[in-house]
């Protein structure tokens, strides 16, 4: 009698909307800066060997509790409800984060691409005004409750896919024997290496954002296998396209700008070249936008109705049956600090405290797989990666790569402003939220 | 005789009728709802032209599951327990699109507060 469900593919496309974005060849570009020219390629790939073993961690707990939880239940079994409520409200901090950087470079990705088309008009309107339509565009798209259909989403990323990976393939083949001269002789970075390894955790964030779909699915293996599938996908396309972008166009160049993709395109193939990646970038951000706002609205909305946060973030809206509230004050804040990356240009702030609180949380996810094994040994795993090394091997090398970080020539913001969410986040979850649960708790029911 | 879970929905759907918003958000929302006990009976709430009935058992293809022992769908439905932290306890899962899930809290948090 059971409906049909999402099949592997939509889960993928979902999956791979998510992490797809205009930002992240920005930090691609980043990590190059860092890992020195080609070798980025390496990195990329190195970053998704060890996203893959973070990706099969989570599909050992997506195939354990498929009860459309997601990462806060898995984190509040292996530590209970105080971690759990940190580590969600890191990830509201992550998805403003995400979304600063985003808004910010998809409005200078719609400058540039005015300008290229020549198009008068467009290519004079300030970049907070994109910012501020683009946001304002999402925000009722989702206060609508307007919801990008399993088939539009899946036609919709494997086109981008498909149209990153021939780009990459036409530059590559089309390189000169100068560009290949210019970057197989460029040394081993060493510690950049680490350094761009850790850049490139921004390309993978948001693949794991399936895992509470899991009760949607056809069957309860589509997620665990979605997730690795995914991240095989994305280093490919992301190692493809910034190699190409590497390859064919002078790094500083390319770093001195917050679109290389779109310089790339300009450099390499010309005005039509710049359209097909103008494309490709706007379907990155729309399928990055489509699930993120409204994905952490509804963190908001699910921990008001639980009584952590304020009980008004809950209301709903009776005609569209959205989270209204929650999806105000979720626009209010990245307006504010999209306002505030878009005045000052520094966009790598935002993309490294993104990949630094990502970096940590799955960390924290290889040592709650870990910690499960010992603690439920008896609960049922449909997947399962045998040996503990997967799990204690990404918890560490996530937690070097989160404090690597925290260094030059990361901004002394990224780990600043990474402690104090931090703590405000830790204090709110131990100090705060039991309080509002208490209240919550106190309101007899009408019955 | 009939179920405590049985009775507690009974009385959710009297309130449910009761209420003149919940009505009017009713419709056009036709649904089967299956109420799945995993220790114990289970039922559907049949929700047709704005009118919610309880019937014995899953009937029809379902657009929405909830699952849950009885003792928290009884929880649920009577307004003692919060559904959400039910839900994030993993104590209650809960099947269909999200739309439905909103509209679905939205009615528990019209009649429950």
């Amino acid at each position: 009698m059971r409906k049909r469900g999402m099949g592997l593919a939509t889960m993928v496309a979902t999956s791979a909307g998510l992490a797809l974005a205009s930002s992240s060849y920005a930090a691609g570009i980043q990590a190059a800066g860092v890992a020195s020219g080609l070798w980025v390629v390496l990195a990329i790939l190195v970053g998704g060997i060890v996203t893959m073993a973070t990706a099969l961690n989570f599909s050992e707990l997506a195939a354990m509790y498929p009860n459309a939880g997601g990462v806060q239940v898995y984190v509040r079994h292996a530590f209970g409800r105080g971690m759990s409520v940190t580590v969600t409200l890191l990830y509201v901090v992550l998805g403003w984060a995400g979304g600063s950087a985003e808004s910010y470079i998809f409005a200078q990705a719609l400058t540039y691409l005015a300008r290229a088309g020549h198009v008068p008009v467009l290519s004079q309107v300030p970049p907070l005004a994109w910012v501020a339509l683009t946001l304002a565009g999402f925000y009722v798209v989702n206060l609508f409750g307007v919801e990008l259909a399993g088939m539009a989403q899946t036609v919709m990323t494997f086109s981008m896919i498909g149209l990153l990976i021939a780009v990459s393939i036409f530059a590559w083949t089309n390189a000169s024997a100068s560009d290949w001269h210019g970057v197989l002789t460029t040394p081993f970075p060493h510690w950049g290496f680490l350094m761009g390894i850790a850049y490139t955790v921004y390309m993978y964030v948001g693949f794991e954002w399936i895992t509470p779909l899991s009760e949607d699915a056809r069957d309860k293996r589509v997620v665990p296998r979605a997730l690795p599938i995914t991240v095989l996908i994305l280093a490919v396309c992301y190692a493809l396209f910034t190699g190409a972008m590497v390859l064919t166009v002078p790094l500083p160049d390319l770093a001195a700008s917050p679109v290389p993709h779109m310089v790339f395109a300009q450099a390499f193939g010309g005005v039509p070249l710049v359209l097909i990646v103008g494309l490709i970038s706007i379907l990155a951000t729309f399928t990055f936008f489509n699930g993120g706002m409204m994905g952490n609205s509804r963190l908001l909305y699910a921990m008001a109705r639980e009584g952590i946060l304020p009980k008004a973030l809950s209301r709903v809206h009776l005609r569209f049956f959205t989270p209204w509230v929650a999806l105000s004050v979720m626009f209010a804040v990245q307006f504010v600090l999209s306002t505030i990356v878009t005045l000052t240009g520094a966009y790598v702030v935002p993309i490294l405290l993104a990949a630094l609180i990502e970096s940590f949380v799955y960390a924290l996810i290889g040592l709650t797989v870990f910690i499960l094994r010992r603690r439920e040994p008896a609960t049922d795993r449909p997947v399962r990666v045998r040996g503990s090394v997967l799990a204690l091997g990404s918890f560490v090398v996530f937690l070097a790569l989160g404090v690597s970080l925290m260094f030059p020539p990361s901004p002394p913001a990224v780990p600043l402003i990474f402690f104090v969410a931090g703590t405000a986040c830790f204090l709110y979850a131990h100090f705060v939220a039991p309080r509002f649960e208490e209240r919550a708790s106190r309101v007899a029911p009408r019955t | 005789m009939e179920s405590p879970l049985y009775l507690a929905l009974q009385e959710f759907t009297v309130k449910a009728q009761a209420d003149k918003t919940v009505v009017k958000m009713l419709r056009d929302w036709d649904r089967m709802i299956h109420i799945e006990s995993t220790d114990g009976d289970s039922f559907t709430l049949s929700v047709a032209d704005r009118r919610v009935t309880v019937l014995e058992g899953l009937h029809a293809e379902r657009d929405i599951a909830l699952v849950a022992p009885s003792a928290t769908l009884i929880g649920v439905f009577t307004g003692a327990l919060n559904p959400a932290r039910e839900f994030a306890a993993g104590q209650l899962k809960f099947v269909g699109s999200n739309k439905d899930e909103m509209k679905l809290d939205a009615i528990v948090q019209l009649i429950w507060g």
